[in-house]
């Protein structure tokens, strides 16, 4: 899932001078599961909001609401034709379809969107994908050398790795040492024989914005056409 | 044929030296002349680190070039931190028609250890990588997406090996593949713990691998038994035996123990099958090079 | 007004016991499960109510009927005593209280420290 971290409340109070309407919009999805944007959380920054702007007579009209998916648009009929600020308490991704949905309102994030992780324990959540676009787990035992390692080296560990940490941080595990340590439990240390030679990285962001086309469910362009009637 | 003194004496068998030039912070040419001036015939060829540690100096380009022009011959370091693909070709075509030779292919420290933490990495390739890049270039002619070089660099390509980081076993598996990817000559990490550096060795050497390049064993001396200790608790991927930092704890002229101490090292480098020279680290004590090789008895 | 939200088993009867002696009229006690219940935004929620400070009052960490609910209580505590400064108040006015249900001394003392940190502010600044 998507993992987010909440915003210092003095970086979002700054983000709503001038605002009247403020609608503190939560996301039942993934940052929910990471405990910063559900509905529990959007209804804490929604009291923060207001009991700030009581204090300094700031004057804003603040209510919480939490939706099921901010990044589908069919989750946002409740918020057709705001024209407020939306605190957007659900990852960029949701933030952006918000502002699509809402083209008068003012958007701003109630938090600082993260990485692809998954939690590690109670309350502690790790990065564990890149969105590389062309994944290679099959070869590195299901370890991700592009998100994990903090150089994304991918023939090996670096002249830093040792006792299994990585040299940026002794609270970080070297993903290269997990990926030798595995394939060998695996008794496949062999796939690491060759070399993996210099990756396209387009299917990565380099090739700009990605754009994920289902064969299947899209009408395609022509259908598109038609159905605009061009 | 070799394009470089360092691959002349490696190929023909003759016990290699070579040291570490830390180039200047900013624009000190002179400083850096008179280094180079001093150094002169200390050594075969001189790495000039490539922003190392990832602080910001003059490049390791520039700093090969003004070295070449005081007569010493260098080994250019480029990391993967801060260059992709197209950098490093184009940086790489330029060194060889400055002619720079010698090209040793690092990953990089990673920038939180230097002094812009908050730069963004490029590591389009890894130092396998790298190497792959830069051999195509030299051998088939082509850069790496195709296209042909009409004057292709002229390159002998290097690698480091740190048999001192884990996990240790792989390390030589790196080393193999490192020389797959077309390293022909290799600097290790500063050799401390010799008694893992021996295992080391003799594991590249069941494997043929001290016949597929040269193994040239990195050595460091060390003024005090703090810098001793600041080593094994602050660098990465370094392993310090408690018994060096006791003796220069021991020792009443420390400075003159860890000269001692750096000798014996070489000398005892010298007679481990497959090593093939010496790499000299004498951070910001580049002026000690010479007495060193001349009492190890391995003056060029 | 010092709002205290105590939990059943440990922070209501301490409470009530020391209510009965008097001086505690600025107190109002609210009755929670467990101190682990406590919604932040309840307790933000106080402030706009009128309080001038909160406790959050639970089990003794090791004797939690909750096992661990007093324990996620007393982080949650540290990171609202943040959260309200942020919003505009002054420190300290968010505190936990560890206690066991025949410990109304250490509610009262919890209560008298808090009013000290609201008196050298004063009331809802
Ligand atoms: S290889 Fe790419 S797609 Fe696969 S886990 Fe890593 S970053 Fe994600
Ligand atoms: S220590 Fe491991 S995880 Fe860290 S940069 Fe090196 S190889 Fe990557």
């Amino acid at each position: 899932m998507i993992i987010a971290e909440k915003k210092p409340l003095p970086e979002v109070l700054g983000m709503l001078e001038g605002s009247s309407e403020v609608l503190v919009l939560g996301c039942r999805s993934c940052t929910a599961i990471c405990l910063v944007g559900g509905e529990r959380e959007a209804m804490e920054t929604c009291e923060a909001l207001a009991l700030h702007s009581e204090i300094k007579d700031k004057g804003w009209k603040v209510r919480s609401l939490t939706v099921e998916r901010a990044c589908e648009r069919e989750f946002l009929t409740p918020l057709n034709g705001f024209k407020g600020t939306v605190v957007s308490m659900a990852c960029g991704v949701g933030a952006q379809v918000v502002q699509e949905h809402c083209p008068d309102a003012r958007v701003v994030p109630g938090v600082n969107t993260s990485n692809m992780g998954a939690p590690e324990g109670t309350g502690t959540f790790v990065e564990r994908c890149a969105g590389c676009g062309d994944c290679i787990l099959h070869l590195t035992a299901g370890i991700c050398p592009i998100a994990r390692c903090a150089k994304s080296l991918l023939n090996g560990p670096c002249g830093g790795s040792q006792n299994g940490r990585c040299e940026v941080s002794p609270d970080t595990p070297c993903a290269w040492d997990q990926i030798v340590k595995a394939l060998e439990r695996q008794g496949r240390l062999d796939l690491l024989d060759a070399n993996i030679p210099p990756r396209d990285w387009r299917p990565s962001r380099n090739g700009g914005p990605r754009r994920i086309v289902n064969a299947e469910a899209s009408p395609g362009d022509a259908q598109r056409r038609w159905r605009e009637g061009e | 044929m070799s394009v470089s003194r360092l691959q002349e004496v490696l190929d023909s068998g003759r016990f290699a030296v070579t040291a570490e030039i830390g180039p200047p912070r900013s624009c000190e040419t002179e400083r850096l002349r008179e280094t180079a001036r001093a150094l002169k015939g200390s050594a075969h060829a001189f790495n000039l680190t490539d922003n190392q540690a990832a602080n910001v100096r003059m490049s390791s380009i520039a700093s090969s070039v003004i070295c070449l022009q005081e007569g010493l011959e260098p080994v250019m370091q480029m990391t993967c931190r801060d260059r992709n693909r197209i950098a490093i070709q184009s940086d790489v075509i330029g060194a060889s028609a400055l002619g720079i030779r010698n090209v040793l292919c690092i990953s990089g420290d990673h920038q939180m250890f230097g002094d812009h933490p908050q730069a963004k990495n490029v590591y389009d390739l890894d130092s396998i990588q790298e190497l792959m890049v830069l051999r195509r270039m030299r051998d088939d002619g082509t850069n790496w997406s195709g296209e042909a070089l009409p004057q292709p660099p002229q390159l002998y390509l290097g690698a480091a090996a740190n048999p001192f980081a884990d996990p240790f076993e792989f390390r030589v598996t790196r080393l193999a593949k490192k020389i797959d990817a077309g390293a022909q000559f290799v600097q290790t990490q500063c050799v401390l713990d010799i008694e893992r550096f021996k295992r080391f060795m003799r594991l590249a050497v069941e494997k043929g691998l001290h016949e597929r390049v040269h193994i040239i064993a990195g050595v460091i001396p060390m003024r005090s038994h703090k810098a001793a200790l600041f080593m094994k608790n602050k660098v990465a991927g370094m392993s310090v035996p408690d018994s060096v930092v006791e003796r220069l704890r021991r020792a009443s002229d420390p400075r003159e123990e860890g000269i001692r101490l750096c000798v014996e090292t070489m000398q005892d480098l010298g007679s481990i099958r497959g090593v093939h020279g010496v790499h000299i680290t004498a951070i910001a004590w580049e002026d000690i090079i010479p007495r060193l090789v001349t009492e190890a008895g391995i003056r060029p | 007004m010092i709002v205290c939200y105590c939990c059943s088993r440990s922070g209501v009867p301490a409470a009530l016991s020391a209510l009965e002696e008097g001086g505690l009229d600025d107190v109002i006690v609210r009755e929670v499960p467990c101190a682990g219940s406590v919604e932040r935004w309840e307790v933000l929620r106080s402030f706009r109510q009128g309080a001038e400070g909160v406790l959050i009052v639970g089990c003794l960490l090791e004797n939690c009927a909750h096992h661990y609910g007093s324990e996620v209580a007393a982080r949650r505590a540290v990171l609202l005593e943040r959260t309200v400064q942020d919003a505009g108040l002054s420190k300290g006015r968010v505190a936990m209280v560890h206690l066991a249900e025949h410990q109304p001394l250490r509610f009262r003392r919890a209560v008298e420290e808090m009013r000290a940190v609201i008196g050298t502010a004063g009331g809802q600044a």
